[in-house]
């Protein structure tokens, strides 16, 4: 079965490297994604296929709304210029990379170590995690626990990415078309499904970040959800009333505070001279990392909209 | 604890994003580096007697992530808080906002995070992070070079950084284990050929990051880029490409049963030559500095893996003297550049008259840097040369006989009667304060060379009376010969043009990765 | 030799997505290259240990053979986050470029940088 998936997801990544159009390769990248998370999720790891289906609905409407912007996305828009476009009927030109892939695909292989899998570490916590950190979910307890200072930097590379997208769209402030409705053509029973879906969106989103310790799901999974709830209410609604600076600077303030309460439980070891359970710390983490994750999804979502709009 | 080394800068940061524009959120940004430095030299004073470690979480058994400060890693911190400092001090006045010194602030901790961590994954976070903040601080003036400049440094690294991801794979498979001192310890028990895979992988991507010939087409664009802010520039050439050189250090330390040095030492020879062709073609003063960068980084890739503790300790002294004279040049070519209002080698005359201390500030820098008697760089280069058997020792005079003819080349702005009529603007005394203090270090550290390498380094070394000859006779027959040479050939050559147009695309980057890799698994497997 | 098949799969990716690297004209088409070259190395992640019928390492005391490891699981959300920052910095670059340059290209960006 997980073969078959796995030849699956290769096919598709052939797809999408042969594909010339843009839509095309949008749509084929959304079901790559697809695949990819049933393929983890075979693997035994239901958090990262969570993961995966909920960030890559964000990778993939980045891309659509990257791509409707600026270069359109009618069915015939090519990825690259015109001139390079007809060069790619050539097919002599492509024998030199795929002899050299390959010569490296097979180098690869032949210096594969044949040695099994070492599962030190994989024993030590499963045994220790519910007495170090707590929590039923093993996983959640490594990120939030063994490995939190990981997570500061990981919280922290989102709030790059958003004051990088937010200082590289500025630039088109100039070219403003206020109050322009959004040229997206809504079928009515395209609205009609999200507006049955979104609430429910919100409620799982809500369940994954609270449950996060006892069952599959965390902080970052249920951000990701909760946030592509405001871009269905996007899609349905077409409007632009979210306080985006406002925003920013609650972003900035919570990873503050996750900084903090890393620092003071983990670093410090607070969590041994307090009364309180080990999962108040585990749901409080989550229940930061959450919020943080939804506003930064949601700020780089409406910068990208916002970047001809404003 | 060692994780607040990394955690106060990044917090500083968020503050100094939350109140930009104060001038006293920036003094106190300035305060918080001084005391930074002192921190550092505290930790360095431990370190000399005994390694620090922090278990965070104090998690037993490489459960959690460790961070180990030893005699090495705490001098590199050095090196980073006091570069940050003079940074800090030259931007003061300049009207950045919030973003420049958040990313600048977070950039110092995640180098600093670099040098510490022992954990395999936790350096793949930092050095991502670190990419994308240096590629927004490259763009910082979103103009179209830059804003190519910056794609090209961000992409080409995000691909490396796949090859260190997936070697990392391997090793937590092959160990169990992801702390790199727990790691080498089940590798050296393991077959030699299991560790060709994992080790091929990772130093793929550390040695794109160190720009080895043929990885370097990225860091021209990089550090030279002309809409990057000059202090960014300077902290990416002086410092940045030393985090590189570090892991460098650090995974052939973990995979010494199957490093080939005899290959590292070749490709360092040939990067410091190529480097040094193409810093000599060049026209714009920002793109000489960084080729040169190039070269140096090739002489301390040579240096590193000769097998001698003199070539050895020598190289890690040219670490940080690169640091201290590559920093002085970029600050005051953009001082040069901000005062002239253009790049152009042939434009920009008459510097020291118009500004005499800038340009003994780049006269130090200068002299530090081709390595003459009593400059820094002299103490690193001789140390580095006399560690070398005779083929090696030749290379090395050959790449300074070219960074001497480079700089003589670049010399030529000192000189001469302005032909652009510079506009007279007002000079920053921060920004003349802070090349200063870099310029005269490079003195100090060309005289108590010795004293600084004990101090440093705990390695004891001492030049007589007939090295000291020796090393000036052999500085001056180079420099003699770098001037007759320059005069005849290179001057009005025009092959200079051909060289300047070489550059490769993404694509050609991506096949040298490609290339880089296949024949790193060859050679480990031949003849480790 | 002897490997796992499980892990060719990740290997055969990446090189797949290596081709796409060092053929694409289009900076698009590179962007979504990186994106499935990090899928590669996340698949490789998880396949580390794999025996059929695996299980969740979810449950306060999970029997050790027949569960997954959760160590490549939180690695691996880490690594996703960041794929997706890194994403769409990278798109915001490409509109930017574009925007300025009219370049879909690598070859015609890098032509019209050079101006």
């Amino acid at each position: 079965m997980i073969y078959a998936f796995l030849t699956l997801w290769i096919v598709g990544a052939l797809l999408i490297i042969r594909e010339s159009k843009i839509i095309r390769m949008i749509i084929y990248l959304g079901i790559f994604s697809l695949i990819s998370s049933v393929c983890f999720y075979m693997f035994g790891a239901p958090d990262v296929a969570i993961a995966e289906a909920a960030i890559s609905v964000f990778s993939t409407v980045f891309f659509i709304v990257c791509f409707e912007k600026h270069f359109g996305l009618a069915v015939g828009v090519s990825d690259v210029t015109p001139e390079s476009a007809e060069n790619r009927t050539n097919l002599k030109k492509y024998i030199p990379p795929v002899v050299f892939t390959i010569f490296l695909f097979v180098l690869f292989i032949f210096f594969i170590p044949e040695n099994p899998a070492n599962s030190y570490l994989k024993d030590q916590y499963l045994s220790l995690f519910s007495r170090d950190v707590g929590g039923e979910n093993s996983v959640t307890s490594i990120y939030l626990g063994y490995r939190v200072y990981d997570t500061l930097f990981e919280a922290l590379m989102l709030l790059v990415g958003i004051v990088s997208v937010t200082h590289l769209s500025r630039y088109c402030e100039t070219s403003v078309k206020e109050g322009k409705p959004s040229d997206i053509n809504r079928a009515d029973i395209a609205v009609f499904t999200i507006r049955v879906i979104c609430p429910v969106m919100l409620l799982f989103g809500i369940y994954l970040i609270l449950n996060g310790h006892i069952s599959p799901g965390g902080g970052f999974q249920g951000g990701a959800a909760i946030a592509s709830f405001f871009v269905c209410r996007y899609m349905i609604y077409d409007i632009y009333d979210i306080p985006i600076e406002r925003i920013i600077m609650v972003e900035k303030i919570i990873y503050v505070v996750v900084v903090l309460l890393a620092v003071l439980f983990i670093f410090i070891g607070l969590h041994s001279f307090l009364p309180l359970p080990q999962s108040v710390y585990l749901i409080t983490m989550n229940l930061l990392i959450g919020a943080k994750v939804t506003c930064g999804l949601i700020i780089i979502f409406y910068r990208f909209i916002a970047f001809e709009r404003r | 604890m060692l994780a607040y080394f990394v955690i106060i800068p990044i917090l500083i940061a968020v503050f100094l994003y939350v109140f930009p524009s104060s001038k006293a959120g920036r003094l106190i940004a300035v305060i918080t580096q001084t005391a930074l430095v002192g921190l550092a030299f505290y930790l360095f004073f431990i370190c000399k007697s005994r390694d620090v470690v922090s278990n965070i979480g104090n998690y037993e058994s490489f459960l959690g992530i460790t961070l180990r400060a030893d005699a090495l890693s705490s001098v590199f911190i050095i090196l980073t808080s006091f570069i940050f400092l003079i940074v800090a001090v030259y931007t003061f006045n300049e009207k950045y906002n919030g973003l420049f010194w958040f990313l600048l602030f977070i950039w110092e901790g995640l180098l600093i995070g670099i040098f510490l961590s022992r954990d395999l994954f936790n350096i793949f976070v930092l050095v991502e992070v670190t990419t994308v903040a240096v590629a927004v601080l490259i763009m910082f003036n979103r103009d179209n070079r830059s804003m190519y400049d910056g794609m090209v440094y961000l992409m080409i690294n995000t691909v490396a950084v796949q090859f260190y991801l997936f070697g990392t794979g391997y090793v937590y498979k092959l160990t169990g284990v992801l702390d790199i001192d727990a790691a080498a310890k089940v590798l050296e028990e393991l077959d030699k050929s299991s560790l060709i895979l994992p080790y091929a992988l990772i130093i793929t991507a550390i040695s794109l990051k160190c720009a080895l010939v043929p990885l370097f087409s990225w860091l021209p664009k990089a550090h030279g880029t002309p809409g990057a802010p000059s202090a960014v520039s300077a902290i990416l050439s002086g410092l940045h490409i030393k985090g590189a050189v570090y892991l460098f250090i650090q995974f052939n330390d973990l995979f010494k049963e199957v490093v080939v040095s005899e290959f590292f030492l070749i490709i360092g020879i040939i990067t410091g030559i190529v480097g040094f062709i193409f810093a000599m073609s060049q026209k714009d003063i920002k793109l000489i500095l960084a080729y040169s960068t190039i070269s140096q980084i090739g002489m301390i890739i040579t240096g590193l893996n000769n097998d001698d503790i003199y070539s050895y300790t020598g190289s890690l002294y040219h670490i940080f003297n690169h640091a201290l004279f590559k920093s002085a040049l970029f600050l005051s070519a953009g001082i040069i550049i901000k005062i002239y209002n253009t790049r152009d080698i042939y434009k920009i005359r008459g510097v020291l008259k118009r500004s005499p201390l800038i340009g003994a500030v780049i006269i130090m820098a200068i002299l530090g840097i081709i390595g003459t008697p009593f400059f820094n760089g002299s103490v690193s280069k001789y140390f580095i040369f006399s560690g070398t058997s005779l083929p090696v020792g030749g290379a090395i005079l050959l790449i300074n006989l070219g960074t001497i003819i480079t700089f003589i080349r670049f010399s030529s702005i000192l000189f001469g009667k302005p032909q652009t009529e510079p506009d007279p603007a007002k000079t920053d005394k921060c920004k003349q304060a802070a090349v200063l203090v870099l310029g005269t270090l490079c003195l100090v550290g060309g005289i108590l060379g010795e004293q600084l390498i004990e101090f440093l380094f705990n390695v004891k070394v001492s030049v007589d009376t007939a090295g000291y000859l020796q090393k000036s006779a052999l500085f001056t027959a180079s420099a003699v010969g770098g001037y007759l040479i320059y005069k005849l050939y290179i001057k009005n050559s025009p092959r200079l043009k051909q060289v300047r147009e070489i550059e490769l695309s993404f694509r050609g980057m991506c096949v040298s990765v490609g290339a880089f890799f296949a024949v790193v698994l060859v050679v480990t497997k031949l003849f480790a | 030799m002897v490997f796992d098949i499980i892990e060719i799969f990740s290997v055969l990716m990446f090189f797949i997505s290596f081709y796409g690297l060092i053929t694409s004209k289009s900076i698009i088409k590179s962007v979504v290259s990186i994106l499935l070259m990090e899928s590669a190395v996340i698949m490789f992640f998880l396949s580390i240990g794999y025996t059929s019928g695996i299980m969740p390492p979810i449950g306060q005391n999970p029997e050790t053979e027949t569960v997954a490891d959760p160590l490549p699981q939180a690695l691996m959300i880490t690594a996703i986050i960041i794929g997706v920052a890194v994403v769409a910095v990278n798109l915001i670059m490409l509109i930017s470029l574009y925007r300025q340059c009219k370049a879909k290209d690598w070859d015609a960006a890098k032509k019209k940088s050079m101006e």
